[in-house]
């Protein structure tokens, strides 16, 4: 124990080296290009859900939410709380038209709806965004190989970014989902290994740790105050929250483009389900992480880290059985692999296909754009690169992710949504709300109100002005939109169904899936938010 | 050029089961005519998979594996059901660009075959056996539900409806 030994550094290369081959192997057979086209439909949901966890958050997850636990216990988990509620919108609203619509990237959608000016801008808002968090995503492994190794973070950010664009740009190793189920499984195993670890070092077992978290409020996750500028109250993180996680898995393409490659509609909302029930549970154990580093470290007399980013790594390190430091490190590298190339991977398809293919060579073949995406991989991998270099001042890496995202995401989810929901919108209003969105956004942000606010500040500015400046032009035509209102309403169509409908055979009953998918998630919301609610109580008791 | 119908997977009774979950009051069967190419990674070799689409749709659909006998069959079955979009024999038929610019972006959303390109000489018609199920609320809703998979097929619907009202009209003349 103590050090990564040459028996971690074999487990980690064995490991990375098995994931590649796995990944390789099924990659070839035809019966993973049977699962490539159905969106893996033979495969059980749950894992295919536990892929989606994988390449969405988990090695940001992994260093930077016991920081977070660390600095404040659970009280950042109201910036999750609300995922359940993003998810079931998502599922009710935005999926079934992306699906309908039959687009590869969401930007598509605007094009149709308002015009191309406001998709290439949604598209290159997406760019800036998910160029800066893929910064912050190549930081977080950089920076746990920087504490296996004692190299200087600025050194493995330039190694780990060459192999994140080499593995994207040759295709990707981890291609397969149970690759991703075993990371998911190998980085929650490390998770609850380290809390036995930490439990079987402190003299009081559990009652230590509770006892540790009560008295310093570490599991007061809910602060009912009214004041905006408490950054973690509860109401920032129903009201931005739910703006920032909708807009987050629902316009931010790195997301969405698994669901819109999906086969069907009901696969796509699947997918997105394993999210909504265990990211909470998630956030919660790393966050405990957080608070069981800060038990360990007052009862071992230890000072922590100066960046809290390196707390978990460190430990890991310091304190797993030799092997399984390696494997657990490992996990990391190849969870980050797995986001890194989800999103270099987007960044480089919106790229070629909203801009490259539509202003610079829209007449190429095949072979000039495949040629063109991985170039624009490579440009994307420098700009990350730059990025991450600052990524270890925004703060714990997780946050980072959050708050770029913000700057943007209110603004971007309003355009949509006038989209979706609005037929008196245009392409004047929502370039207008767009635009004006993200500079209510930058106002906000000097008002020292709480950031998760800044979501909510940007979609109600973008919404109300995209509406307001889309009257001074006329409506849009019935073209325009056929992506978002049924066409079955026309009421010659309607006269058609019904006389259709009319001669067809009745059926029983309806079970409405979709309806009951939602309401599992909000009760899992109300679940969540009692039980946590509960330990704030319990906590508060015996403090 | 050949012509076939895919074979139903999912009769009358699986597909009332899942049309319920989505509402749907009343239901019938019906076919659409799609086009197809196969996809390989070399020219004479058995198609890994194949695109399946038609003008006016913005993206194709993917059928994995071959399209083996056990798929599809030539005659068309019997039974008096409805047989969209293929007024003539040329309706709705994609240009082999189309097709090869669907099988761009598709990998480009997913990269994973790049391998794999659209043969044309293979292209098709194939019908595509479809329940359709009607929700009665305010208004009449369609559900496209795929007689092959079960699953609900929203892409399609722009062309079903496109083709119902096709029908309707050449019915009304």
């Amino acid at each position: 124990m103590g050090a990564f030994t040459v028996w971690d550094s074999i487990v980690l290369v064995v490991y990375v080296l098995g994931i590649a081959w796995v990944g390789a192997r099924f990659g070839k057979s035809q019966a993973t290009t049977q699962d490539y086209f159905l969106g893996g439909r033979r495969i059980p949901g749950w894992a295919i859900g536990l892929s989606v966890m994988a390449t969405q958050a988990s090695a940001i997850t992994f260093i930077g939410a016991p920081g977070w636990g660390f600095e404040g216990g659970l009280e950042r988990l109201v910036t999750f709380i609300n995922v359940p509620l993003a998810m079931a919108v998502l599922i009710v609203v935005l999926v079934p038209i992306f699906h309908r619509a039959g687009i590869y990237s969401i930007y598509e959608l605007l094009e149709r709806r308002f015009g191309p000016l406001t998709r290439s801008l949604a598209a290159l808002l997406f760019l800036i965004a998910r160029g800066l968090a893929t910064g912050v995503v190549l930081y977080a492994p950089a920076l746990v190989l920087s504490v296996v190794t004692g190299w200087s973070v600025d050194l493995t950010i330039v190694l780990m970014a060459v192999i994140a664009v080499g593995y994207t740009v040759l295709g990707g190793i981890s291609a397969v989902i149970w690759t991703d189920v075993i990371q998911m499984f190998v980085l929650w195993l490390g998770a609850i290994l380290s809390m036995l670890l930490m439990v079987s070092s402190l003299p009081g077992g559990w009652s230590d740790v509770f006892a540790f978290g009560a008295a310093h409020g570490m599991f007061d996750t809910f602060d009912l105050s009214l004041d905006p500028s408490v950054t973690y109250s509860l109401w920032a993180g129903l009201i931005g929250g739910v703006v920032m996680h909708v807009a987050y898995f629902g316009t931010d393409q790195s997301q969405i483009q698994r669901v819109l490659t999906s086969p069907s509609i009901a696969e796509g909302q699947r997918s997105l389900l394993i999210g909504g029930y265990l990211l909470v549970p998630q956030m919660l154990l790393f966050l405990f992480i957080g608070v069981m580093l800060a038990a360990y470290y007052q009862q071992h007399g230890l000072t922590p880290p100066e960046n809290l980013n390196e707390l978990f790594p460190r430990y890991v390190v310091e304190a797993f059985p030799v092997g399984i430091t390696g494997l657990v490190i490992a996990g990391v590298f190849a969870a980050a692999m797995s986001s890194l190339d989800s999103a270099l991977n987007s960044l480089s398809a919106v790229s070629v296909r909203d801009f490259y293919a539509r202003f610079v060579r829209p007449d190429a073949d095949e072979g000039h754009y495949l040629k063109a995406s991985r170039w624009a991989t490579v440009f994307w991998g420098l700009y990350a690169t730059l990025f991450a270099f600052f990524a270890g001042n925004l703060g714990p890496v997780i946050e980072a992710v959050n708050r770029i995202g913000s700057w943007f995401y209110g603004a971007l989810l309003g355009v949509f949504l006038l989209a979706v929901l609005s037929r008196r919108s245009n392409g004047r209003g929502a370039v207008a709300g767009m635009l004006l969105g993200m500079a209510a956004v930058w106002a906000a942000s000097h008002l020292g109100i709480s950031w998760l606010y800044q979501n909510a500040v940007g979609l109600g500015v973008s919404l109300a002005v995209g509406y307001a400046v889309s009257l001074s032009a006329p409506a849009p035509s019935r073209d325009q939109l056929a992506d978002v209102t049924l066409e079955e309403t026309a009421p010659d169509m309607q006269a058609l169904l019904r006389r259709r409908s009319a001669a067809a055979t009745p059926l029983g009953r309806d079970a409405r899936v979709t309806r009951a998918r939602c309401l599992g998630l909000l009760a899992w919301f109300v679940i969540s938010l009692l039980a946590l609610g509960g330990l704030q109580l319990w906590a508060h008791a015996h403090g | 050029m050949a012509e076939g119908h895919l074979r139903r997977r999912i009769d009358g009774e699986a597909a009332s089961r899942r049309l319920r979950r989505y509402a749907a009051a009343r239901f019938e069967p019906a076919w659409l005519a799609l086009w197809a190419v196969a996809l390989t990674a070399r020219e004479a070799q058995t198609p890994d998979a194949w695109l399946l689409g038609r003008s006016g749709l913005s993206r194709a659909l993917l059928w994995p594996g071959p399209l083996g006998h056990d798929a599809w069959e030539y005659d068309a079955p019997a039974g008096v059901e409805t047989r969209l979009g293929g007024e003539t024999r040329e309706a709705g038929r994609p240009s082999p660009e189309a097709f090869a610019r669907w099988w761009l972006w598709e990998r480009l959303a997913k990269p994973r075959l790049w391998s794999l390109r659209v043969q044309p000489a293979t292209l098709q018609r194939l019908w595509l056996p479809l329940w359709l199920g009607y929700h009665q609320g305010r208004q009449t809703r369609l559900i496209v539900l795929s007689g092959v998979s079960g699953e609900a097929l929203g892409a399609l619907k722009p062309a079903v409806l496109a083709a119902l009202r096709a029908e309707a009209r050449a019915g009304a003349d």
